[in-house]
């Protein structure tokens, strides 16, 4: 009665334990993967990461909630059982040990040798995840392309890895038990043999012989019990492997100190305040100076490859004043969304210097910089939630009123008043049902709400139809006034009425101006304006 | 992705079963006290089973030997 309540109450105690521990491990995971690069997300498909989430933290909990208390068990019981076999016979205790010893080396034998397909089995299940989840975001490409097939004989090497890992590893772990239970059979054979003999000689009672061959059994009955785990155990220590080997890659490194802080112009002097006032600066926490937050952006012969000797940009320099539209033109890989990459520091310089209203951006702390920019992408992500909370989702601390005058502003107001409920209206699976135009206008007032006084627009308006575009131009034209503003465009009719174009190619300006001086010049610009040159 | 460049982006993995449990037990320290009341009941159960297994001692040798007539064996 005793062993079973102690029994009832550990079970439910480690049921507490192992879930409270996984539900840490996810938080962790978690927390550090929103502190990776953009470089970690560059190398890994969303299945792949899903899959820490799901099979890999998953596959602990048997070693937690099951093995680790039937291992102690293990452990306690053979110390006891041992201790009273050598006070019933040493003799007879020598013989079982030398058997024991032998069930023991099976295991570590055979478990060495399914481990490493263990380990192999959760990593193709990983590749078949993010692969499965490629070919299902990229259903479209794979029609039209006609690749159904070569999908699927990919799919195929990817099923066949993990079948034929899965079939090497039970085949040794599942041959594990047999071995064991036989061994412990014939362990109890011999034991039964000779105590039958001891108790004729009349060296053993016969009480002790069958105290004797009771405990043999029990012996052997929690060591087969983990023989029988062991393949929840190598498939535990593979998930683990690869979730702390992903907790293990270096977060985002930010040597900036230099912080963004709410301020007050009182007669030209400027002084930090603890509330929203519209006016920022930028703080040194050393010297406590303070600087005002205009937008003035300047690139200083900058140089950058993402992966050595590869170039992709090559001494630009240039500068945007507060309040000027600069545009980039060029074809694919010359370089374009590199630029707007470091100067939001996903990416840092490796030669030269990008200053942000004079100060070196890599002084300034990553989150201050980037919460003074704000972006608006070609793919637009929404987030399950009411489309107010899309909104607010640039500035949590928003009234529902700054959110509606953003809305206003990027001209999405009135679509949205058209909406089932209006600004309370659930979006899901990413604003499905919402037009790509819709969604972008929700993009824009996002940005708009973040108030930034750096503004970048990267292909916002590529995917969208010109009648769509001229009316999300109307919303960004508001969103632009009195802002700086970095514009990537590949239609050109969308650049024209920039301060600044750059023209780039193989990650170097080629030419500068503004439409007409391009124009006037007869060059790259001039060529693809008139028709005669096309962007790759 | 094809195949081929769908394994060039994946890492080559390090493998050290000691250093996972360890800190996979890192985990399990902040419920030192839940785990020291888990480790005491699994104790008594399992003294409890070894206890048990010695009672049949007792039982054979003092009550169902004593209470029957043992036969003798003779050897050859």
């Amino acid at each position: 009665m005793c062993g079973i309540t102690a029994a009832y109450i550990y079970r439910r105690i480690m049921s507490i334990v192992t879930t409270g521990t996984l539900h840490n491990m996810r938080l962790d995971l978690f927390s550090h993967m929103q502190d990776m690069p953009v470089q970690f997300y560059d190398t890994h498909t969303h299945g792949e990461l899903m899959n820490f989430y799901t099979n890999d933290i998953d596959a602990i909990r048997p070693l937690i909630g099951d093995t680790l208390p039937q291992m102690i068990n293990t452990i306690i019981s053979l110390v006891g059982s041992m201790t009273m076999m050598i006070i019933l016979s040493p003799k007879l205790t020598l013989i079982t040990m030398t058997l024991l010893v032998l069930v023991t080396s099976v295991s570590v034998f055979v478990g060495k040798r399914s481990r490493k397909y263990f380990v192999k089995v959760m990593r193709t299940v990983s590749d078949i995840n993010g692969y499965v989840e490629e070919m299902l975001l990229g259903q479209k490409e794979v029609k039209v392309f006609s690749h159904e097939k070569e999908s699927v004989k990919a799919f195929s090497k990817f099923n066949d890895e993990t079948m034929e890992a899965s079939i090497k590893s039970n085949m040794f772990a599942q041959s594990l038990m047999p071995i064991n239970v036989n061994l412990s059979y014939i362990s109890y054979a011999v034991v039964a043999v000779l105590g039958a003999k001891a108790c004729i000689d009349g060296s053993l009672e016969l009480g002790a012989l069958a105290s004797f061959l009771l405990y043999t059994r029990q012996i052997a009955g929690p060591v087969s019990g983990l023989s029988q785990q062991f393949n929840g155990v190598m498939m535990s220590i593979a998930g683990a492997e690869r979730m702390f080997e992903v907790m293990d890659t270096p977060t985002e490194v930010d040597e900036g100190k230099i912080e963004l802080v709410n301020a007050i112009n009182e007669e030209g002097v400027l002084i930090e305040c603890p509330q929203r006032t519209g006016t920022f600066a930028w703080k040194d926490p050393a010297t406590g100076d303070l600087t005002e937050l205009k937008g003035d952006i300047r690139l200083n012969d900058v140089t950058f490859s993402y992966v050595p000797d590869k170039v992709v940009l090559k001494d630009v320099s240039l500068y945007a004043k507060p309040g000027q539209k600069i545009a980039f033109v060029g074809s694919t890989g010359a370089g374009k969304t590199t630029i707007t990459n470091l100067i939001n520091r996903f990416y840092d310089v490796q030669e030269g210097v990008i200053t942000y209203d004079g100060i070196p951006v890599n002084n300034i702390k990553k989150s201050s910089l980037r919460k003074s920019l704000g972006m608006v992408l070609q793919d637009t992500n929404l987030f399950s939630g009411t489309v107010m909370d899309n909104i607010r989702y640039g500035n949590l601390e928003a009234t529902d009123e700054e959110c509606i005058a953003a809305a206003k502003l990027a001209n999405a107001d009135s679509f949205i008043n058209r909406l089932p409920d209006g600004y309370d209206t659930m979006l899901t699976a990413n604003g499905t049902n919402l037009s790509q135009g819709q969604r972008q206008l929700l993009n824009i007032a996002r940005a708009a709400v973040s108030n930034p006084p750096v503004l970048i627009l990267d292909e916002a308006t590529s995917s969208i139809d010109t009648h769509t575009e001229r009316v999300i131009e109307k919303g960004m034209d508001k969103l632009m006034q009195g802002r700086t503003v970095f514009v990537i465009a590949h239609r050109l009719s969308t650049v024209r009425n920039s301060n600044a174009i750059m023209v780039l190619e193989h990650g170097q300006i080629v030419e500068r101006g503004d439409h007409d001086d391009l124009l006037r010049q007869k060059g790259r610009y001039y060529k693809l304006y008139t028709g005669a040159a096309e962007l790759d | 992705m094809s195949e081929s460049n769908y394994r060039e982006i994946r890492r080559s993995r390090a493998n050290d079963i000691p250093a996972t449990v360890k800190r996979i037990f890192s985990y399990l320290a902040q419920y030192k006290w839940l785990l020291v009341i888990v480790f005491l009941c699994i104790i008594i159960e399992a003294l409890t089973n070894v206890a048990s297994s010695y009672f049949f001692t007792p039982l054979i040798n003092d009550y169902t030997c004593a209470a029957l007539p043992l036969p003798t064996f003779t050897a050859g």
